[in-house]
């Protein structure tokens, strides 16, 4: 992400502003450890640098290491917070935000960081998520049941249509609630969700398809069938990497793969313990107890008209 | 439909079992209003007029023009003026009350009949249902918005939609809290009901009636709504931060009016969202759908296992929605 001129100034500014350079230094070293500020500059450790020089260069150094976000959010931290017991009134930081507002970022307030506008940007990493650092996620799985038989029982322009309707189906229900679809299969998918509220995100997105596939079955379905679908959501730790392989290796994928595969009913949507405990009453009460036995008590929702 | 009595005497008597239906709305009017009343009135509706005080000339030159603007037109005849009715029959005439019947109130069956004679399937038994159908085929049909014109009746696809126990909300949470909750759930039906080219007409603080074009298949419409209740949950969760659980009820219904402006609605006078509304005051259950016989019958196989027959209200056979076990 390229920070423009402006807001760089701002940043550099608010930096100047606000702080000595000593402490300048203290916090860009919490972003990029060992970080020598008179290397950068190109000048010897006797001579000291001026504050709006200093500033400039750091703020240069975080741009070109992609954490300007980070660093914002660390400025935020520092004022609100605190940095090393003691708070940092920063100058300009509402404008700063602003800014980043403009380049695609939102402040969550609840995680204390900045994450994506997906209405300008949608990336799997939400644009804050780094490679091999390890997060707390709620996952959402989804699979078809029965994909050989209703590949050999519908023509293939049919099946193609049907899966295209559910995928974006899911894409629309994903883009509502904030999650990113990290992997397909044929006939599924798994999708991601870290960030406010993502428990509740995640069972409100399934909730959200389910209903759609309830529709979509009486109105629209074109196979001879109604397309039926199970849902399955659980959280855990993941340490986050673009290579989708390492997904295969997580232990709460592996559980997700078998609270779906196992303990789901075809058109319901099953959420485990770890998941039902965080969710919102409202949310909750739609959910009843599996009577089928995992490690975690499992709970399911299914629309069942009376 | 609207009934428009012209005379300068009190001929309300006769018109008093028709007046105490709400299907119909009465309105009596002075003579010297007539060419004003007509020349502004497009839409459906039965004028009678006391031949006491009009020529026949006048008369023949009403029924001329009643086939263009598809009005129908009866006569008040108490002195027998008139010596040869059927004459006026065959120039378009639709209802003529002699001396014998001006001295008794008109049945309502009569009426009905009147009006079934316009080739139109109206027992008095399905009056609401049948009087629908009349609507339809001389109502002009709401089809798109880009062609509907302000002060021309249309036939539409409403749809009646109020928060339930919204009397009680003031001792559950704040005045503040109140407006935004509203304000949310007004925009949350809004975008709900967009997806179907629904608009927001009449909003009275909990709740207010939806128009939709009107569609011969009301599927999507009701599909639409079914969708609103089925994520009463969801949408609690997201319009409301105070752990309150939305509760409301719809009624989908087709009927006729006069169409104007959202906010330019106060002096509406339309059987139609009457009696929408007095189904959803007075027949609905708190967190039900239902909708009209007419719709159910017009909408997919696979829709209509979703409801139930529930029952007659002022005519109107309704159908209600088969809520899930969890809701």
């Amino acid at each position: 992400m390229v920070i423009k001129t402006h807001l760089r100034n701002l940043a550099g500014k608010a930096l100047c502003e606000s702080m000595t350079v000593k402490l300048m230094v203290q916090l860009i070293q919490e972003m990029l450890p060992g970080y020598d500020l008179h290397k950068q500059f190109g000048s010897r450790e006797s001579i000291s640098i001026p504050s709006a020089n200093a500033a400039k260069q750091i703020i240069e150094d975080i741009c070109n290491a992609q954490l300007f976000p980070d660093f914002v959010q660390l400025l935020i931290c520092a004022q609100n917070r605190g940095f090393r017991g003691r708070k940092y009134p920063i100058a300009y930081l509402s404008r700063i935000i602003q800014g980043l507002q403009i380049h695609g970022y939102i402040f969550d307030s609840e995680n204390s960081m900045f994450v994506e506008d997906s209405r300008i940007h949608k990336s799997v990493n939400w644009g804050v998520l780094r490679e091999g650092i390890e997060y707390e996620m709620t996952f959402l799985r989804f699979d078809i049941c029965g994909n050989s038989k209703l590949v050999r029982n519908n023509s293939r322009k049919k099946i193609e249509k049907t899966y295209h309707d559910l995928f974006s189906m899911v894409n629309t229900a994903l883009e509502r609630r904030n999650g990113r679809l990290w992997t397909t299969q044929g006939d599924g998918g798994l999708a991601a969700f870290c960030f406010s509220r993502k428990d509740l995100q995640a069972t409100m997105c399934a909730v959200e398809i389910l209903h759609d596939l309830f529709f979509y079955n009486r109105i629209a379905r074109e196979i001879s069938t109604p397309l039926e679908v199970r849902f399955a959501i659980h959280s855990g730790r993941h340490v986050f990497s673009l290579n989708t392989e390492s997904l295969k290796k997580n232990d709460t994928i592996k559980e997700i793969s078998d609270i779906e595969s196992k303990f789901t009913q075809p058109n319901s949507v099953t959420v485990s313990n770890k998941v039902f405990v965080c969710l919102d009453r409202r949310i909750a009460d739609l959910f009843s107890l599996c009577k089928e036995r995992h490690i975690y008590a499992l709970y399911n929702y299914k629309v069942n008209l009376e | 439909m609207r009934i428009f009595v012209f005379s300068d005497r009190n001929v309300k008597k006769i018109f008093e079992k028709l007046h105490s239906c709400s299907k119909f709305t009465l309105n009596y009017c002075s003579v010297e209003m007539t060419s004003k009343i007509i020349r502004q009135n497009n839409a459906t509706v039965f004028y009678y007029f006391d031949i006491t005080f009009f020529s026949q000339k006048e008369i023949r030159s009403i029924l001329r023009v009643s086939d263009k603007k598809k009005y129908f037109v009866g006569i008040i005849d108490h002195k027998q003026a008139i010596s040869d009715p059927a004459l006026l029959f065959s120039s378009g005439l639709h209802d003529y009350l002699g001396p014998q019947l001006c001295r008794q109130p008109m049945e309502l069956k009569r009426f009905n009949e009147i009006l079934c004679r316009q080739n139109v399937d109206f027992s008095d038994q399905e009056a609401g249902n049948s009087k629908n159908q009349l609507i339809t085929s001389l109502v002009k049909k709401a089809s798109d918005w880009k062609n509907v014109q302000t002060g021309t009746e249309y036939l539409f696809t409403m749809m009646y939609i109020e928060l339930d126990g919204s009397r009680n909300f003031g001792n559950r949470v704040r005045e503040s809290t109140i407006d935004r909750l509203l304000h949310n759930f007004q925009r949350t039906v809004e975008s709900y009901v967009s997806q179907q080219n629904g608009r927001l007409w009449i909003w009275n603080d909990f709740g207010g009636i939806v128009l939709f074009p009107y569609n011969e298949n009301p599927t999507e419409v009701i599909v639409t709504c079914m969708r609103l209740m089925l994520s009463r949950r969801i949408i609690s969760v997201d319009n409301s931060e105070q752990k309150l659980l939305l509760s409301y009820r719809i009624v989908l219904y087709p009927g006729s009016t006069v169409y104007r402006e959202r906010g330019k609605t106060g002096r509406i006078i339309s059987d139609a969202v009457n009696s929408l509304a007095h189904i959803g005051q007075k027949y609905a259950h708190p967190g039900n759908m239902y909708v009209s016989k007419n719709m159910y019958t017009h909408c997919r196989q696979s829709i209509q296992e979703c409801f139930t027959e529930s029952g007659n209200f002022e005519g109107t056979e309704l159908y209600s929605m088969r809520l899930p076990e969890s809701y």
